[in-house]
């Protein structure tokens, strides 16, 4: 199971990873279309600042995701990757995900009346999140690795 | 369901079938409130409810005789049921009792933004008024009386004026209800081997600490679960749970209420912001957060129904909550 995983002292803040989810979620998938669209996109990830901390927040696709659990039409649903997507066509618009998101990642367009979140871009390899992340403090990591990393940090630490 | 025998773990069907089990599952929902079981008229036709599916493709077949409606109760199913009538050309017209519309899930300033777009929409809202009788004509309505007097045309009444757990059917079984079926944290009910999940249940509601029963999707999900759970021999826990958690758009305003909203006493903090129609409004006790009412702008709301539902202390983050929930209405 692969996951996107934001390494927060690497975030600047620049905000290049919400321009990137806009630009792949466009009509044309361009700079130009993002912005030019009747309806402009809306970006489904949300960089936060708190005092000096800086961080992407994003959907988790939750084990016990309560975005799915809330859903009244059933639009939400998980695909083969473990990516909680949505059907467009049952989608109705009653919001009941955004109420029931623990980290608020879900975000209503109002324009096409649907409730919009991370996709994890099922056109793409690399998230397009991941791919614009200029300190690559957005990753895309399989779970076993990361446990795998977070070893030998561990080690290196107790050499000092 | 019957008490006599509960050893035998024998249910009877309502064609005279009988059914064994090891582990019975009560999941048999809510049911339409007939308010005013007596009124006059209330048997005739063109008086619906809205409960199902069903109910509804009935309402839409009994339409093209219809040009007139009135809806009793401006709860959610009210207000929706009047806009959806409204769309195919029906003159409405929603009664409710209380002094505003959406008693339950609103307070009484998102209630006057919410009846103003409503009357905009040429729907008539009437507040502080209740419906004595159902004028009928050959059988089929054509009217109400208001207990104020006047009448008010009406080819389709609809009842709105709530649900209540369906439980009619356990009178005799001997489980214990108190206006849901009682379960433990497993949703063990009081009959050895028979679990409860859903709408049908009596919970403790998070926010007000008191008995409720709630008709909420989220909560009869996650009861479900627990049940299926527990009955397959796993271990699983109730949720916290709230009576009101709810979420839908009207009139185009979005529109996320959760908790407790209505308060006279001391002891809560109101919070309340208002950037045109939108509206945001956070109830606290002491540093937990209690209540919220979003309209219009229902960003990031899931953030603090989850706070309210958790019962989470906030210490000195309770102001950077607030601040954050004032001043970032978009």
């Amino acid at each position: 199971m692969q996951f996107l995983y934001a390494q927060t002292d690497r975030c600047l803040g620049c905000r290049s990873c919400e321009i990137a989810c806009r630009i792949e979620h466009s009509e044309e998938k361009n700079l130009f279309s993002a912005v030019s669209q009747i309806h402009p996109p809306k970006k489904r990830l949300f960089v936060e600042q708190q005092g000096d901390r800086k961080e992407p927040v994003l959907c988790h696709h939750c084990d016990d995701s309560p975005c799915m659990a809330a859903c009244i039409t059933g639009s939400l649903y998980r695909d083969e990757r473990g990516v909680i997507r949505r059907r467009d066509e049952r989608c109705i618009g009653c919001w009941s995900c955004i109420m029931a998101c623990p980290f608020g990642v879900v975000a209503r367009d109002a324009n096409l009346h649907l409730a919009v979140k991370c996709d994890r871009c099922p056109d793409r390899e690399i998230p397009a999140c991941v791919a614009s992340c200029p300190t690559k403090a957005l990753r895309l990591v399989d779970a076993d690795m990361l446990s795998e990393e977070r070893r030998q940090e561990y080690m290196l630490r107790e050499e000092k | 369901m019957r008490s006599d025998q509960p050893e035998k773990k024998v249910i009877g069907l309502q064609s005279g079938k009988e059914l064994a089990y090891d582990k019975l599952l009560l999941a048999a929902g809510g049911i339409p409130i007939m308010l005013l079981q007596n009124m006059v008229g209330l048997d005739s036709k063109g008086v619906f409810t809205l409960r199902s599916l069903d109910d509804a493709i009935k309402i839409r077949e009994y339409l093209p005789t219809c040009r007139t409606a009135v809806i009793i109760g401006g709860g959610l199913v009210g207000i929706k049921t009047a806009e959806a009538l409204m769309r195919v050309g029906l003159a409405v017209t929603v009664i409710e009792q209380q002094p505003q519309i959406l008693p339950l899930r609103a307070d009484l300033t998102v209630a006057a933004t919410i009846a103003a777009r409503l009357k905009k929409q040429n729907i008539t809202v009437l507040t502080k008024e209740a419906v004595t009788e159902i004028i009928t004509q050959k059988g089929r309505a054509n009217g109400v009386c208001l207990a104020s007097g006047g009448i008010v045309p009406a080819d389709l009444v609809i009842m709105a004026v709530g649900v209540r757990a369906n439980i009619d059917f356990l009178s005799e079984s001997g489980i214990k209800v108190d206006h849901g079926v009682v379960v433990n944290n497993r949703m063990r009910t009081s009959v050895p081997d028979i679990y409860a999940a859903g709408d049908l249940i009596r919970f403790i509601d998070q926010a007000t600490g008191e008995k409720a029963v709630s008709g909420l999707w989220s909560n009869a999900v996650h009861t479900g679960s627990v049940a299926g759970c527990s009955m397959s021999g796993g271990r699983s826990e109730m949720p916290p749970m709230l009576s009101v958690m709810n979420s839908t758009e009207i009139a185009g305003l979005p529109i996320i209420s959760a908790g407790l909203l209505h308060t006279q006493s001391d002891q809560y903090a109101v919070y309340t912001e208002a950037q045109g129609e939108k509206y945001r409004k956070l109830i606290f006790d002491q540093d937990r957060l209690v209540g919220m009412i979003f309209l219009g702008d229902v960003s990031r709301a899931g953030v603090y129904t989850n706070l309210i539902r958790n019962r989470i202390p906030l210490g000195d983050r309770r102001d950077t909550v607030i601040r954050e929930v004032m001043t970032k209405i978009r």
